[in-house]
């Protein structure tokens, strides 16, 4: 009777372990496959911590330079107009003209082509805000002459998936 | 090997020893000689039980069985019809063996030893637990057993006395050709003595007679009669036999001088080989079903420990994974804790920023200037136009030069052919070159071989 006892329990407790077995089994297939979630997800993170940081190193400071007011904007072209325009013969091309995100400055200029110096810090001029877009020059025997816009973005709410291509002048 | 007990039964006394075996040595460790009523209170704490009874009914025969019959079973139930027919009203319990094969006849003949089941089975009454048998026979058989131990002539007599009862054996090549026992009926001791020899005489003269061919020249004395004088002394006169004396003084200890002699049969009984044993079937189905259980214990318990192997070694793994998998999360709480999550209008400006300054960025001519910077380090081009359209850059630079020598104009040429070879290789420009060797007059045009498509700026530096 004893043996039989033992051997009904040892039945039961190998069952037992058979489907503990399994259950380890079901278990590790789940908890791997949560690993695996947390190894991608924290791989994910990482990325768009290094995203962050680049964006906050990179991108940021135009975010801080945006003026979110329209008369701010036009103000700021004006001022780089009339800061450079004995510089390098600024003639107005386009007055301030806009589309939803950005205002825009086309500017003619001249430079006499002689003055190395001068021709180098054209080149090098930089927007701060903004950007310059040099559209065209010709550069002549004696004068480099040509088109450049000046493009300053104010925060606006941003459209999703609305595309900058179609609003921004050629 | 543990302790046992042998146990013979003798006109209602039985002689226990309990016995161990120790280096082929039966090391006796307790003797006792009990009457039948108290046994069962005896034993009632022992295990392991070697038992020898005395029966009333014992058939012995030699029966000839047709050798068309060869399996064992059919043999064994051919056998049990031959024995029922001469004993119809006894529950047959028998073991049998081929004396000789006949190749050449048509019959083997078989040794049959039969006794009654239901009487041998109730002579074991005294034991409770019927799984603590381990053999169980009748007391010639357990003489046979020890004889056979002590004697190693071809053929001997074997004669033990207890009390009254008188037990023959004849033995050629170790097996039992003749037995017969007996109880002398005189009362006082001087005719029971002579009744013994008398009778044992008698017996040696039918076995000389039965087995001519037999030379039996031994006689082994055991039992009360191995510790008697005249008797011995009788028979020899009778019966020109060389008497001797069972003596297994040399596989035993504890007994010394002729204290075995009143144990021969326990002794024996714990010797008797399997084929000498008589089971009852409900001993047998008890054998079997404590083999059965016995092997399915062994086996559970080895199932047992496989699968509490496996099992550990899966809980270490699944320990070990959760461990990882408490890493992993504490890694990506962490992660998460020191990511700054932006929001959909954030992400939106930023995207539109890095949009806006990639398309400004990629109408500047620098990387143009760059590209063709060995050339005007060259010469200065008397004309250099540059356009930005529909995302496309083109541009065009004319060289004039004059020269005073021919050698300068041909290496200037030489100059500038490399130079715009390697420039080649990065911009897509088409080349028009006229040269006047009379005026020393060198002039080149420079386009592109069609709008360039700007590159992408990379993102991220």
């Amino acid at each position: 009777m004893i043996r039989i006892t033992i051997l009904i329990i040892n039945i039961v407790l190998t069952f037992f372990l058979y489907f503990l077995n399994q259950w380890f089994s079901s278990q590790e297939i789940k908890i791997s496959n949560i690993n695996q979630k947390y190894i991608k997800n924290t791989r994910k993170l990482r990325e768009i911590k290094k995203i962050d940081t680049w964006l906050a190193k990179k991108v940021k400071s135009k975010l801080l330079h945006t003026p979110n007011s329209i008369e701010v904007t036009d103000l700021r072209l004006i001022e780089f107009f009339d800061r450079f325009a004995t510089n390098y013969n600024f003639k107005v091309k386009k007055f301030i003209y806009h589309d939803k995100n950005a205002h825009y400055l086309s500017i003619n200029y001249t430079i006499p082509r002689n003055n190395y110096v001068k021709l180098v810090d054209f080149m090098k001029l930089h927007y701060q805000g903004g950007y310059k877009v040099i559209d065209n020059f010709i550069l002549n025997t004696t004068t480099l002459q040509g088109e450049l816009i000046l493009v300053q973005p104010f925060l606006t709410k941003v459209k999703k998936k609305e595309h900058i291509d179609e609003i921004v002048p050629q | 090997m543990a302790n046992f007990c042998s146990i013979s039964i003798l006109n209602n006394f039985a002689l226990v020893l309990s016995l161990e075996e120790k280096k082929n040595k039966l090391i006796v460790l307790d003797v006792q000689e009990i009457e039948l009523e108290q046994l069962a209170q005896y034993l009632n704490n022992k295990k392991n039980f070697y038992i020898a009874l005395e029966q009333k009914f014992e058939y012995s025969e030699n029966i000839e069985v047709p050798t068309a019959i060869a399996n064992s079973s059919n043999i064994r139930n051919y056998l049990l019809y031959k024995i029922k027919k001469a004993n119809p009203k006894i529950d047959i319990l028998f073991n049998f063996k081929t004396i000789q094969k006949q190749t050449n006849e048509e019959n083997t003949l078989i040794n049959v030893e039969a006794i009654d089941e239901t009487t041998f089975l109730k002579s074991l009454s005294f034991i409770k637990d019927l799984s603590q048998i381990r053999s169980t026979t009748t007391n010639k058989f357990a003489l046979l057993a020890l004889a056979n131990k002590c004697i190693q002539v071809k053929s001997y007599i074997c004669v033990h006395t207890y009390a009254k009862t008188i037990l023959i054996i004849a033995i050629e090549n170790k097996e039992l050709i003749f037995s017969r026992s007996t109880e002398v009926q005189s009362q006082t001791p001087e005719t029971i003595q002579m009744d013994i020899a008398e009778n044992i005489t008698q017996t040696l003269s039918y076995i000389n007679n039965q087995f001519r061919e037999i030379n039996f020249k031994t006689v082994a004395l055991s039992g009360s009669i191995a510790l008697d004088d005249v008797i011995p002394q009788h028979i020899t006169m009778f019966s020109n036999v060389n008497i001797s004396i069972l003596y297994p003084n040399t596989f035993i200890e504890n007994l010394t001088n002729e204290e075995p002699q009143e144990y021969i049969l326990s002794l024996g009984s714990a010797l008797v080989p399997k084929e000498n044993r008589f089971v009852p079937k409900v001993i047998k189905g008890i054998q079997q079903f404590n083999l059965l259980t016995n092997s399915l214990l062994l086996l559970s318990l080895l199932l047992l420990i496989v699968m509490g192997y496996f099992s550990f070694n899966k809980f270490k793994d699944y320990e070990d994974l959760l461990q990882k998998n408490q890493i992993l999360k504490h890694r990506y709480i962490t992660a998460y804790r020191h990511t700054k999550m932006l929001s959909h209008i954030e992400l939106d400006k930023y995207a539109y920023t890095i949009d806006m300054t990639n398309k400004y960025l990629d109408k500047t001519p620098t990387d143009i200037l760059i590209a063709v910077k060995p050339l005007m380090l060259l010469d200065k081009p008397s004309t250099f136009q540059y356009k930005y359209e529909q995302g496309k850059i083109s541009f065009t630079m004319d060289f004039d030069k004059q020269f005073s020598r021919l050698v300068n104009l041909y290496k200037f040429e030489k100059k500038f052919n490399r130079t715009m070879e390697t420039i080649s290789k990065n911009i897509l420009i088409e080349k028009s070159v006229s040269v006047d060797y009379k005026n020393l007059l060198y002039k080149a045009s420079i386009k592109t071989k069609k709008n360039i498509q700007h590159h992408k700026r990379e993102r991220r530096q």
